[in-house]
């Protein structure tokens, strides 16, 4: 017994049904064609890999006399060797790479593939132009440097630091700051590749310049520097700053070894994050007096807080294990013995296996 | 009266049917407009990159319970995974075979002074030890909890670095999986989680944990879940990932950051379904707190695990994990129209609740509806083969796109014959597979309902994984 609407719902059933069945076939046939599509375009990609990996190869010595044309197909198989041999090569190997470029127009190509849509195009060819040092297109790349997609828009980054660093600083610093989807890993790749000698001060300035609630990420790079360089501004940021992030990313970054009070008054701030980075540093930098400091830092409520003190500790290089066997066997507090013994047999596994603790 | 009934049910199934598959349909959607230019994205990486001293630490956790034939090798596996620093923690659960002295004894292992942090709930340690041969392994001994998310409490009090990577103990992780899995925490600071693709290793050639051939499973039940799995993480995760609303991260493979975590307590022992339950609880807890956050899926991350080749196993991991499944989302439906949920409470929790919690229903009944109104002349023959060629033949097309998908982005099964498998296998499962998974699931709703708890232990067959020696 079905009623009208029912009769439609079957009307539709047939005809959606058949409809999919014949769109499922579709699927099949477009599966096996997209195969065999994808299967002749890895087979031409590996015959030009064939021809023009040896070439490549021998160029670095001598560039062959006669170069086989490439055809518009194998452009991106082209790109993708040339780019993966720049990235392996030391700088002095690649010169004849930039000439064999010369003589088959690869800054033209590239240019062509970057009007295209095609992401993956996009960023070879503006990975190349970098590679290429190709000033005549920095306008263009400078263009796109505030791209919304983050890949792209560090791939453009980092080739315009490589067609001009010094042209490329101030525009690049500031994103750096700015760009939250720009994370600290890509950054200091990019700071270094400016020549972290060549840029300290300008990243000093922008430091200076840089907001308050930008400022962590931006201190992290005083890793980078040397501590001469990386000491006034810390100072300056601790002195200024109670912010905790600020902090946190100050002690990070702290290198001033002939100035750990203000090391060890952050041994009591109120934040067991700073009070856990302050130990880590006094391990990095301390001395013989800071070790009843240390000691008492072990007995802090905050397990992390412990431990890292313990560590630090165990790397003062005036410590001993006996020395920390002792301290550990006298001290009152359980946590503190049970961490610093904790930390003790973790430093002789590792000396047992030759590493430094 | 009661033909009146029976009409009124069809039309349930039939809004049913229609909803579920215009979702499914909208997910493959999403899911061609980002995943393409995903994999397109990633061409750089393909290149020699130097490492940096500002790359993320991660702490890889392995929970272990009575694993002691494969354990060794899966920690052999992991030691050649390609990651700037990380470390492996695992934690042996309490278990009952030799899998803590295979361990001790493989990587010359020594016990530490057990100075362990409690934040989680989880049972006691009862030692900690640290691999002479290898700085950075541990294992963590504990008491039985009764539990993986017990363990994987423990395991993450344990772990010395910011983002957490819970793993299974079987579970092949590809070299570059982590790089791929740091990216959205790199990419945005928001990111509290980030999930991979599962993949299944049945049938594939694993050697001193690698893997060096891929190949479709031999048998017909890891084949019917090879399928299965395709679907849910080639569209159906991409396209939640893509409106910010990813329900589930597989335990199999996943990245956390480990503040997050303890901000939520950790993983909820009384749930079987603890990947699926701790997602939501992240959900619900940012949207109550109104702090932005973000789970991200990551296509490219994939790791390889073993699945059931026996229905008596699979079917109870089936109910187990349906189960789990419900009293997931039910321990969390606040999250469901949240005024603040978002994407995810507004459409993914009500679309997980309606048709992935209560399809099992539904799709029995409108199977026996089918049937029975055929029986007593309430459904004409024509009208009952319209029915059943609409629900094949959408099966087939949502299967045949995810193949399409595979093929064209991600392209892992080398041999023609592996497609026609696959072809031939999503046509299959619509005769009696999806028909038992969909019994099985009913009977893990009812057993939700009931309260009654199901066996813990699937057993393996661990074939990637040698014994050690």
């Amino acid at each position: 017994m079905e009623s009208s609407a029912f009769e439609i719902v079957i009307y539709l059933a047939w005809r959606i049904g058949f409809g999919s069945i014949i769109f499922a076939v579709l699927l099949f046939v477009v599966v096996f064609a997209m195969r065999r599509y994808l299967n002749n375009k890895a087979k031409r990609a590996i015959a030009f890999r064939e021809v023009w990996e040896p070439i490549m190869l021998a160029s670095l010595d001598r560039i062959p006399d006669d170069l086989p044309p490439i055809e518009e197909k194998d452009h991106i198989t082209y790109l993708i060797i040339w780019n993966y041999f720049q990235e392996l090569l030391l700088d002095e190997s690649k010169r004849n790479l930039q000439i064999l470029a010369n003589l088959t127009d690869l800054d033209l190509i590239a240019k062509r593939i970057l009007r295209k849509r095609n992401i993956k195009g996009r960023l070879l060819a503006v990975n190349t132009l970098g590679w290429l040092k190709d000033k005549d297109s920095w306008n263009l790349l400078k263009k796109l440097l505030n791209h919304t997609d983050t890949t792209f828009s560090l791939a453009v980054a980092r080739a315009l630091i490589q067609i001009n660093p010094r042209k490329s600083t101030w525009l690049i610093l500031p994103l750096i700051a700015k760009r939250k989807d720009w994370s600290i890993e890509r950054c200091a790749d990019l700071i270094k590749q400016m020549g972290v000698e060549e840029v300290a001060d300008k990243l000093i300035l922008q430091i200076n310049r840089t907001p308050k609630h930008l400022l962590p990420k931006m201190i992290r790079f005083l890793d980078l520097l040397l501590p001469s360089e990386t000491n006034p501004v810390i100072r300056r940021m601790l002195t200024k700053y109670e912010d905790k992030e600020i902090s946190y990313a100050c002690l990070l970054a702290y290198k001033d070894v002939d100035n750990l009070q203000r090391i060890r008054f952050f041994l009591t701030h109120e934040d067991w994050e700073i009070r856990m980075q302050a130990a880590i540093c006094l391990g990095k930098y301390g001395s013989e007096d800071d070790i009843d400091f240390l000691i008492s830092t072990t007995e802090d409520s905050e397990w992390w807080v412990r431990y890292r003190s313990a560590q630090a500790l165990a790397r003062i290089p005036e410590m001993s294990l006996e020395y920390l066997k002792v301290i550990a066997d006298h001290h009152s507090n359980k946590f503190s013995r049970d961490v610093i013994l904790r930390i003790v047999t973790e430093r002789e596994v590792a000396e047992s296996c030759g590493l430094s603790y | 009266m009661w033909i009146e009934l029976l009409i009124n049910l069809q039309w349930l199934c039939i809004i049913f049917f229609v909803g579920i598959n215009i979702g499914y349909f909208l997910l493959i959607l999403l899911t061609f407009q980002n995943l393409p230019s995903y994999v397109n994205r990633q061409v750089l990486r393909e290149f020699p990159k130097q490492q940096t001293d500002f790359s993320m630490p991660i702490s890889i956790v392995v929970a272990c319970y009575n694993e002691e034939g494969a354990i060794v090798q899966t920690v052999l596996s992991l030691l050649q995974i390609n990651y700037p620093e990380f470390e492996i923690i695992v934690v042996n659960d309490g278990s009952k075979d030799s899998s803590l002295n295979n361990l001790i004894e493989a990587f010359e292992m020594v016990s530490l002074p057990i100075a362990v942090r409690q934040y989680l709930p989880h049972k006691p340690i009862r030692g900690i030890y640290q691999s002479k041969k290898i700085p950075n392994l541990r294992v963590i001994d504990k008491e039985n909890g009764g539990s993986k998310a017990d363990a994987l409490n423990a395991g993450f009090d344990t772990a010395m670095f910011p983002l957490v990577c819970p793993l299974d103990a079987d579970t092949l992780m590809d070299k570059e999986s982590l790089n791929y899995m740091v990216q959205p925490f790199l990419e945005n600071p928001l990111t509290v989680a980030s999930g991979g693709t599962v993949r299944i290793v049945n049938g594939c050639k694993v050697t001193d944990g690698v893997l060096v051939e891929v190949d479709t499973p031999k048998n017909f039940v890891a084949l019917f879940q090879l399928i299965e799995y395709m679907r849910a993480f080639h569209f159906v995760r991409v396209g939640w990932s893509a409106i910010n609303a990813v329900p589930i991260i597989s335990g199999a493979i996943g990245l956390f950051k480990k503040e997050a975590v303890y901000e939520v307590n950790g993983y909820n022992p009384k749930t079987h379904a603890e990947d699926l339950e701790i997602v939501l609880r992240l959900h619900l807890h940012y949207c109550e707190q109104n702090k932005p956050y973000h789970i991200a899926n990551v296509a490219k991350a994939v790791c390889w695990t073993e699945v059931p080749e026996s229905l008596s196993i699979l079917r109870r991991q089936r109910v187990r994990w349906q189960k789990g499944f419900i009293e997931s989302l039910w321990m969390n439906r606040k999250l469901a129209f949240h005024r603040r949920g978002g994407t995810m409470g507004w459409i993914a929790m009500p679309f997980q609740f309606l048709f992935e919690g209560v399809s099992p229903i539904i799709e029995i009944l409108g199977y026996i509806l089918t049937v029975v109104s055929f029986i007593i002349g309430a459904l004409s023959l024509q009208a009952l083969v319209a029915f059943l060629l609409l629900a094949f033949s959408v099966g087939f097309v949502i299967s045949f796109t995810t193949i399409l998908i595979e093929e064209i982005l991600f392209r892992t099964y080398p041999k023609t014959k592996n497609i026609l498998i696959l072809f031939l296998t999503a046509i299959l499962e619509n005769f009696g597979y999806r028909q038992l998974n969909a019994i099985w699931r009913c009977q893990g709703l009812i057993n939700w309902l009931r309260n009654v708890e199901g066996k813990r232990e699937i057993p393996r067959l661990n074939t990637w994984q040698t014994p050690a020696k």
